[in-house]
């Protein structure tokens, strides 16, 4: 028997290193050709159709293929994609002038008739679009003439254009949506969708007939990765030439890589903790203004997320339409909180609750914070729940704390503070149930406007109020991240994957 | 022997209804809005009354018993309904990402059988010297190591140490070398031990010594005969290393980016993606029937002994 078991052994090793031989022998067949660039999604895209998703993993897919009337630049600015310029009509009136000259992937010629469509079909109740709440305020889309076309909100509505450059707002062929767009997507983008096999490696090729010139990269294939390890290991491997959202501990093993090279930038991210301001001991102002003294944002931004965040003032970040502030940042002075908290007549411990949903980052700053409240006699019980039950819990009236994670993807701080500090928005966003006529009122107007210093004007003081009556505390703006292998050149990365742009990249 | 299988598959249907039932409770029972869950941190800055629309949409605004029963005649007729995430039918999902996760398993477990039943012959044939004692050793290393802890491993020796073979993706058959090993490890380890102890007691049963005393060739005896009757909780636990498997490829498939079934699943069960949840559970549950009523059959071809009626 033991010839029998040693005999095993050897065809074992033969089998490994024919193995060996085989793969060494023949690379070719998974070296990727020129000017092909495989991008990492971290999930799968449920579907290719834009309406009908809200789903970063869609997006940075569907971004290639389609495209959107106004294109949100990486320095910040809007700029023309479909429409080439616009304008405010009246209060709740818009005109677009669009580009000419557009086809769709399948030939159909794109026109105000292409646009009146895809906002119609987002906002159908039938298209059971998940995003559609980027566009409820328009109620009506005209069409003037071929390429002119105005849209009509219910409401005064200045930050439309903004909205208009989000992803879900993409502007469909109207021949192609007859058939299913989540599996054959037909746009107007620089790639066209090539094939996608048994649902792992999604491919896209150029568009020759691209309006602003045919890209040099001819080919892009996205490969599911569900795991940041995995992902890393496959951009040091070269299998794959882009990853977003580099773990802040693998930042600088990516950096030293000669082969590679990992960004960090701001992006339209925050990460803010909530009080109940209507019940409970947090209604009290002195009670929070404590916490948020308590709180070393500082030490977190420098220890638990090794420097990849900013110091927060405002609620949403530099790269957001009015994020300007003149009000001071609260700082760090554990002594002032007792005092300030002994002010209130509250005898230590005082215990409160602290909801989060389960995820690396909000589980390490949900324990910091746990420790640092202890410091001034808090005691805070932290549940980590899926983010279903944390929404549900943190809807009820009695919540107390909780911390969670917002992206301002209109990159227009209407998007975040109407959201989450209108009074109107208490069954919504607003859990800290903040409600202040005059914040109310300067919301309305600031959306109200399209006059931009008045609504930068209404912002600031509206940050200011924030500061003042502390509803939320921002802890820190993260950023965001990717890595790539220096073959790639010439992409802009913007704000996030969805905004990837390769129409000037290349493969060196 | 017929009446048996048409037995057996016809227990498949309450069998079925039952995990339906379950899966559905197990949704509403849990905490948290699923239209607030489908949308995630992505959904934020959305008013109640759309979410009261999309869950009008999405029909979970009915009562529960009614959304249970319009799933179950739908069932009944072949409509599995709707997938929430991509509004494509969910058997057609389901049977798209079913072929790869078996090609998986099966593959696994082609490994896990043609390894671990010699190694557990070996290791009973010289038991408690240093073949058995080796053997049992990497079986203990093999049950005790996490899947997704093996994956790691592999991938960074094969993958960025060697280089050898891709680290994510499909479509070659070395892209599924690395997620078959890492699945097979663990049943190796339990198909191994089985065979151990099975042959070691049965080697010491009246028949082998039968056997022996006939003057047979020591392999005849071992490989005839004991084995023989030593394979049957064997195939039973090939068999259970079947759902094993498939359990395995939830976590493999995941880490190696694999488009299977399993993925499919924790992907739906993120998304509270309830029909496309009902329909790969309820997919697993017919295979994992499937195949243990295989293994029943063919304990018949192995031991004479049993019958079916």
């Amino acid at each position: 028997m033991k010839r029998h078991f040693s005999s095993v052994l050897i065809a074992v090793v033969l089998i490994i290193t024919g193995m060996h031989a085989w793969a060494s022998g023949s690379p070719e067949d998974t070296l990727i050709p020129e000017q092909t660039v495989t991008i990492a999604l971290g999930g799968d895209p449920s579907t290719l159709d834009p309406h009908r998703s809200f789903n970063g993993f869609v997006f940075t897919v569907t971004n290639q293929i389609y495209e959107t009337l106004i294109h949100r630049a990486p320095g910040g600015e809007l700029v023309p994609e479909l429409a080439t310029d616009w304008r405010s009509i009246n209060d709740t009136t818009w005109e677009f002038d669009l580009r000419e000259g557009v086809v769709f992937h399948d030939g159909t010629p794109f026109d105000a008739e292409s646009v009146r469509f895809s906002i119609e079909r987002l906002l159908a109740p039938e298209t059971r679009a998940i995003g559609s709440f980027i566009l409820t305020m328009v109620e009506e889309v005209r069409v003037v003439d071929e390429y002119t076309v105005r849209i009509v909100t219910d409401r005064p509505f200045a930050p439309l254009p903004a909205h208009l450059s989000h992803p879900v707002t993409a502007i469909v062929s109207s021949t192609a949506a007859g058939g299913d767009l989540g599996v054959d997507p037909v746009g107007t983008g620089p790639f066209v969708f090539e094939s996608r096999s048994s649902n792992t490696d999604l491919r896209l090729q150029v568009n020759t007939e691209y309006w602003g010139g045919e890209p040099s990269i001819q080919r892009i294939v996205f490969q599911v990765v569900p795991e940041a390890g995995t992902q890393i290991v496959a951009l040091q491997a070269g299998t794959i030439d882009l990853i977003t959202d580099v773990p802040p501990e693998r930042f600088e093993s990516i950096e030293t890589d000669p082969a590679l090279s990992a960004e960090q930038f701001l992006g339209w991210g925050s990460v803010y903790l909530g009080y109940n301001t209507a019940r409970g001991p947090l209604a009290d102002e002195r009670v929070r203004r404590a916490i948020a003294l308590a709180i070393d944002r500082r030490g977190i931004i420098d220890n638990l997320r090794e420097g990849m965040a900013l110091p927060a003032i405002g609620m949403v970040p530099d790269t957001v339409f009015g994020s300007e502030t003149d009000a001071a940042a609260i700082p760090f002075d554990p002594a002032e909180a007792r005092r300030l908290l002994a002010d209130a007549g509250v005898t230590p411990p005082l215990s409160l609750t602290l909801n989060t949903f389960e995820r690396a980052e909000t589980r390490q700053l949900a324990t910091a914070i746990q420790a640092q409240l202890r410091e001034i006699g808090i005691e805070l019980s932290v549940e980590i729940t899926d983010y279903g039950a944390f929404a549900a819990a943190t809807s009820e009236p009695d919540h107390g704390l909780w911390l969670t994670t917002w992206g301002t993807v209109t990159l227009d701080a209407d998007y975040t503070l109407f959201a989450l500090l209108h009074s109107g928005q208490r069954d919504g966003d607003n859990r800290s149930f903040y409600a202040d006529p005059e914040v109310d009122r300067m919301l309305e107007e600031a959306r109200a406007t399209a006059d931009e210093a008045l609504r930068r004007g209404l912002y600031a003081d509206i940050h200011a109020a924030v500061v003042r009556d502390l509803p939320y505390l921002t802890l820190y703006y993260p950023l965001s991240s990717y890595a790539k292998n220096d073959r790639l050149v010439g992409e802009e990365y913007g704000f996030s994957a969805i905004s990837l742009d390769l129409r000037g990249a290349r493969i060196e | 022997m017929s009446t048996y299988i048409a037995r057996r598959l016809l227990l498949l249907f309450p069998v079925l209804i039952g995990v339906s039932f379950l899966v559905f409770l197990i949704f509403h029972l849990t905490p948290g809005d699923p239209v607030r869950s489908m949308l995630g941190e992505a959904g934020q800055g959305i008013s109640a009354e759309e979410i009261e629309q999309i869950r009008r949409q999405f029909g979970l605004d009915r009562p529960w018993y009614v959304q249970y029963f319009s799933f179950l005649l739908g069932a009944l007729r072949g409509d599995f309904g709707s997938s929430f995430q991509t509004g494509r039918p969910v058997f057609t999902e389901v049977a798209s990402r079913f072929p790869f996760t078996m090609r998986l398993a099966g593959v696994s477990l082609l490994i896990a059988a043609l390894v671990g039943v010699p190694a557990g012959v070996a290791a009973a044939l010289r038991p408690r010297r240093w073949l058995d004692l080796g053997v049992m050793g990497i079986v203990l290393v093999g049950v005790s190591m996490p899947v997704f802890w093996l994956g790691i491993l592999l991938m960074q020796t094969f993958s960025l140490n060697l280089r050898w073979l891709p680290p994510a993706g499909s479509g070659t058959w070395r892209h599924m070398v690395l997620p078959s090993v890492t699945i097979a490890f663990a049943s190796v380890a339990f198909i191994a031990r089985m065979t151990r102890s099975s042959l070691i007691e049965h080697l010491g049963e009246d028949y082998v010594r039968t056997a022996r005393s006939k003057g047979l060739r020591e392999s005849i005896v071992v490989y005839r005969h004991a084995l023989r009757g030593a394979m049957i909780p064997v195939l039973t636990t090939i068999g259970l290393q079947f759902g094993h498997l498939l359990g395995g490829a939830v976590v493999v498939e995941t880490i190696f980016g694999l488009p299977g079934l399993g993925r499919l699943t924790v992907d739906a069960i993120q998304a509270r993606d309830l029909p496309m949840i009902q329909g790969s559970v309820l997919w697993i549950a017919v295979v994992f029937n499937v195949v243990n009523l295989v293994v029943d059959v063919l304990y018949v071809a192995i031991d004479p002994r049993i019958r079916y009626r």
